[in-house]
């Protein structure tokens, strides 16, 4: 019997990475992690629990997962199956990521023989990625990277390149039989695989700018590019079938509405419709994207006419290796990273910027708008007149604490008790002097008639409850605080 | 070939604004793409300046050439924008090493063209600078000092600089470019980087490398002539000392 050799070993490339993908969870069991009472910890199955810890967070569209959050999901999962403690569950969480996301920042790789294409090839994987950072407490946060997805979905016997199809084929068995729950979660499912396969486009086409150097190249790129085009394009129709089924079953619900049951099913079913557009929106400007790429490809093409590269170049051995090796000169440095660098630019500069405008805000805030000298916004007026009324509130307090029993109390008590009790802090704040100014100012004040919202509305709250009427009146006598504040004596009397 | 002064006009536009940020977006490109003479006078132009250009998606990149030229950017500027005060030619020298490690870092295959790591952490960095530096222990030293022309400058000064930082300086808490620590000084050069859009951070002290620094390495490293003007420039050199060495015998 004959054995095409070419058909057995067509692909071998592909079926050894998808085999690889794997390989990190291999790599957990062998992991000799142990418990606090010095069990060994089941990696393996961490690890996988944590593909679908992140899996899921994707699909909530919920983006801050970092170690803290992992480990804390470990531990309202264990339910006491390994005993380990909050800072235990981290460590496992930290291992995991780490072995899917070595810290080295070297790709997980694998280094095979392919039959098929006949020489040693490498295939790279990167399960977990950075999605972003708080500057402030330097967190990571983590996300599934295009393997990830691969993963999760190769534990569920299909590959990521049929998942919006086959997402579409559940969406419209779960329409027909009416499981509408089910049918969300499908939809934000596929919302993910929309947003993979962008970021899967994206790097493609940087992949062909970059790596197109012949017509051999060029061919391998434009059949994947190819492939994808019309597989979206298959997509786009059925996405196209599904809304149209939906926009149906909606209108046949609308006129049937009996129970509280059909009113929320029928609100389930304006969601979808709503959802199902979004992803089908998205989903159409990655078509859009496809067609660009297909341009791109070309024009890489076009570009490599003129332009001859080689296959590889290992930079670490040829260049930075050979730089200590032999040892060059280290003027030679400079001339090696020229093309990194930039051009001599010469600043030069004009005296009629002078007139020109100027930026008064300081660099470090990043404030696109220009801003006004004095200029505040609503905002932030609201936000200083929140501060105030609260000072206020202190300061009436204060008033209250020293008057105590009597009903009857002067300025200069009032500084000279501020004075005793270590808080002079106060009186070198202009605050202090503005509010006794203004109570005088509104004096006499009928408590029980506040009418609207002002300062001091805060402070008089204090007052209702006891008080009828507040009076400031002023006397002939001055109080010299500091060095800084002079003002008029005043009596404050509070009336029931 | 005769160009009307439309062109000229043209093609300089394109030019500033490449010279100005090394690189020009889609608009330029229009212009750059849709008449062959305008592109390739701007090409011409960045001849004069000792740089070449490259299309790449959806931008243009005017990359200075591998070669010693008086337009480039001088020493003198870099220090003054980029180092802290007080530096001299050994920081900045130490500085396009440490450059020169770490892209070694990242394209360090000769199995595929692309990068073989997503990021790099400043720690292994600077892992790799130390045992660079280390290596070098094992030449004799007045065979590297007579080896560089600035006789000031040479390789065992940049040992000594770099032997008498600590990894980190543990009296501080954050290594920025204030303290004197080996970490400290790779947070100017990271700065450096990013200024020059060659690098991002991306939190965690890892740091990747942006689309433009791709570009260059697997454009421009990677370019036929371009890769064997930079190999027979360090061949040329590593023959020059062999003769040199030689003759010392006779």
């Amino acid at each position: 019997m004959d054995l095409s050799i070419k058909d057995i070993t067509k692909d071998y490339g592909e079926r050894v990475k998808r085999i690889s993908l794997f390989e990190p969870l291999y790599k957990l069991q062998d992991k000799r992690f142990k418990d606090d009472n010095g069990n060994l910890v089941d990696c393996f199955s961490f690890g996988l629990i944590t593909l679908l810890f992140f899996f899921e967070n994707m699909l909530m569209r919920n983006k801050k997962n970092g170690v803290k959050e992992l480990g804390s999901f470990f531990e309202s999962i264990n339910e006491g199956e390994v005993s380990l403690n909050k800072k235990g569950f981290e460590e496992l969480a930290r291992t995991i990521i780490e072995v899917f996301r070595p810290p080295s920042g070297k790709r997980n790789s694998k280094t095979f023989y392919n039959w098929d294409t006949r020489r040693s090839e490498l295939v790279q994987f990167s399960i977990l990625k950075a999605s972003m950072w708080d500057n402030e407490s330097n967190t990571q946060y983590y996300m599934l990277d295009e393997q990830g997805l691969d993963l999760i979905f190769a534990t569920k016997e299909y590959f990521s390149e049929f998942q919006i199809s086959i997402n579409q084929l559940v969406l419209r068995k779960q329409l027909e039989k009416g499981e509408f729950v089910g049918a969300l979660r499908q939809i934000d499912e596929m919302r993910l695989s929309v947003s993979n396969l962008y970021e899967r486009i994206y790097k493609i086409k940087h992949e062909i700018q970059r790596n197109i150097i012949s017509d051999e190249t060029y061919e391998r790129y434009k059949n994947t590019v190819e492939d994808i085009n019309l597989r979206l394009n298959i997509e786009s129709e059925e996405f196209r079938e599904l809304r149209e089924f939906v926009r149906e079953t909606r209108e046949k619900m609308s006129y049937e509405f009996k129970s509280e049951k059909d009113r929320k099913t029928y609100e389930l079913i304006i969601q979808i419709d709503k959802e199902l557009g979004e992803v089908h929106y998205e989903h159409s400007t990655l078509l859009k994207e496809s067609i660009t790429l297909k341009t791109t490809a070309l024009q890489s093409a076009q570009e490599s006419l003129y332009y001859a590269g080689i296959e590889s170049f290992n930079f670490n051995q040829e260049v930075a290796a050979r730089f200590t090796a032999s040892p060059l000169p280290l003027e030679a440095s400079r001339r090696i990273i020229n093309p990194f660098l930039s051009l001599e630019v010469n600043n030069s500069w004009s005296p009629l910027s002078v007139f020109s405008p100027q930026r008064i805000n300081s660099n470090d805030k990043n404030i696109d708008k220009e801003a006004y000298f004095l200029d505040i916004d609503e905002e932030n007026i609201k936000k200083e007149l929140l501060h105030l009324k609260e000072d206020f509130k202190r300061l009436m307090e204060l008033i209250l604490q020293v008057i105590g029993d009597k009903n009857k109390i002067t300025l200069g008590e009032i500084v000279d008790y501020i004075k005793d009790n270590e808080a002079r802090f106060i009186l070198n704040n202009r605050i202090f002097y503005s509010f006794y100014m203004i109570l005088h100012q509104k004096s006499p004040i009928n408590i029980g008639e506040i009418e609207e919202e002002n300062i001091l509305s805060h402070g008089l709250e204090l007052l209702k409850d006891r008080y009828r009427t507040l009076e400031v009146i002023e006397s002939n006598t001055y109080i010299k605080v500091n060095d800084k504040f002079t003002i008029s004596n005043m009596i404050i009397k509070l009336e029931e | 070939m005769e160009y009307s002064n439309d062109d000229v006009i043209g093609a300089f536009k394109i030019y500033s604004v490449l010279a100005k940020n090394g690189y020009a977006d889609k608009e330029d490109l229009r212009a750059f793409l849709a008449e062959d003479h305008i592109g390739a006078l701007v090409e011409q132009f960045a001849r004069e300046v000792d740089c070449t250009i490259f299309k790449s998606g959806e931008y243009i990149y005017m990359i200075p050439l591998a070669v010693d030229s008086p337009f480039h950017i001088s020493n003198e500027s870099i220090k003054r924008n980029h180092l802290p005060n007080r530096s001299n030619n050994l920081d900045i020298y130490l500085m396009y090493f440490s450059i020169i490690v770490l892209f070694g870092e990242f394209y360090d295959s000769y199995q595929t063209r692309e990068a073989t790591r997503d990021f790099l952490s400043i720690s292994s960095w600077l892992g790799s600078i130390n045992e660079r530096i280390e290596s070098l222990k094992s030449h004799d030293p007045e065979k590297l000092k007579s080896i560089c022309k600035e006789q000031e400058y040479n390789w065992v000064a940049i040992m000594e600089k770099w032997e008498a930082m600590d990894d980190i300086n543990e009296k501080v808490k954050t290594q920025d470019a204030r303290t004197i620590s080996r970490k400290s000084f790779l947070t100017i050069v990271k700065q450096f980087l990013s200024d020059q859009k060659l690098i991002e951070e991306i939190g965690n002290d890892e740091i990747t490398l942006t689309e433009k620094a791709k570009v260059i390495i697997q454009k421009y490293y990677m370019e036929v002539d371009y890769n064997r003007g930079i190999l027979e420039f360090i061949y040329s050199i590593e023959k020059d000392k062999e003769r040199d060495l030689d003759a010392s015998h006779i």
